[in-house]
């Protein structure tokens, strides 16, 4: 019989967050996407959550997206209760976004013991920074820091698969 | 002249002085940014209008799965006090945190009329 798994995903705006999850939901998304008034880089943004569900095999994961803007942050708390896995998402193009990344990680890290990983998405934009340089940033081993095309499903299901692998179905 | 802000605080003040237990009142853009709002403290008030609007967001999302039709507002109970929300036109939201004991029947007199205000002041009028 399968288990129930939560798992956080978070990162600064447009790192692909909701993307990512409408990618790999089997269920249409909850989402709570609105007209942003200033200007972040695009039309909408996130306010509450978004919210998709997956199986693996005969496992169910439930994935509940963060909001992206710091404003936001106490849903960071909300969201990641009872979570067993974090997936931060960076935007490889947006330097400038890493501190706010590391806020997100720092924060939700310092909270709970909880494995993680960073998904480093637009790898294939110019100009990106290399893995490498995200794990150095971070201060993390390299092995935590994997490429994501949020983009594509195929991408986006074999960088969750992975995840869910190393670090969630072997502490059964 | 008056501004925005301060036809707004007007209007927060009539609502306030016609009913009794009213804590603090907000208006926040659907995007969770301030508009305007009697609460004292600026960091507060970013932090109430960002919640506000989480909380608005979900309740209308949940609108659609339950089949209850279009969201009008949220209300929250809470042992000291309730909380309400009034999505106006889908542009902004109210809110309005009161005392437990709040008169609802006064409130709900009195709050419509407080939203067409605020709606012909955000209209330029």
């Amino acid at each position: 019989m399968g288990r129930t798994y939560k798992l956080l995903i978070s990162g600064p705006v447009g790192s692909g967050k909701s993307t990512f999850i409408r990618n790999i939901s089997e269920i249409p998304v909850v989402d709570t996407d609105v007209r942003s008034t200033i200007n972040i880089g695009k039309e909408k943004t996130t306010v509450a959550m978004d919210y998709g569900l997956i199986h693996i095999d005969d496992d169910e994961i439930h994935l509940f997206g963060t909001p992206g803007q710091v404003r936001f942050s106490f849903m960071w708390e909300i969201l990641s209760n009872g979570a067993v896995g974090f997936i931060m998402l960076v935007d490889s193009t947006k330097p400038s976004e890493f501190p706010k990344a590391r806020q997100i990680l720092d924060y939700v890290t310092s909270r709970t013991e909880i494995p993680f990983i960073i998904g480093a998405t637009k790898q294939d934009v110019e100009p990106s920074w290399d893995i490498e340089f995200i794990a150095e940033y971070f201060e993390l081993d390299v092995s935590l820091v994997k490429p994501l095309l949020a983009i594509d499903r195929i991408s986006s299901l074999q960088f969750l698969e992975e995840f869910f692998e190393t670090y969630l179905r072997k502490r059964r | 002249m008056q501004n925005v802000e301060e036809k707004v605080k007007e209007v927060f003040d009539e609502v306030g002085a016609e009913v009794t237990g009213i804590r603090s009142m907000v208006l926040a853009s659907l995007d969770g940014l301030p508009i305007v709002s009697n609460v004292e403290s600026t960091e507060h008030k970013n932090r109430i209008s960002a919640m506000v609007s989480a909380l608005v967001a979900l309740a209308r999302r949940m609108g659609p799965d339950l089949k209850t039709g279009e969201l009008e507002g949220v209300s929250v109970d809470f042992s000291d006090g309730k909380i309400f929300c009034y999505n106006i036109e889908d542009r902004v939201i109210m809110a309005v945190a009161t005392q437990k004991n709040i008169n609802l029947g006064l409130l709900n007199l009195i709050i419509p009329g407080a939203i067409e205000k605020i709606k012909g002041i955000l209209s330029g009028g």
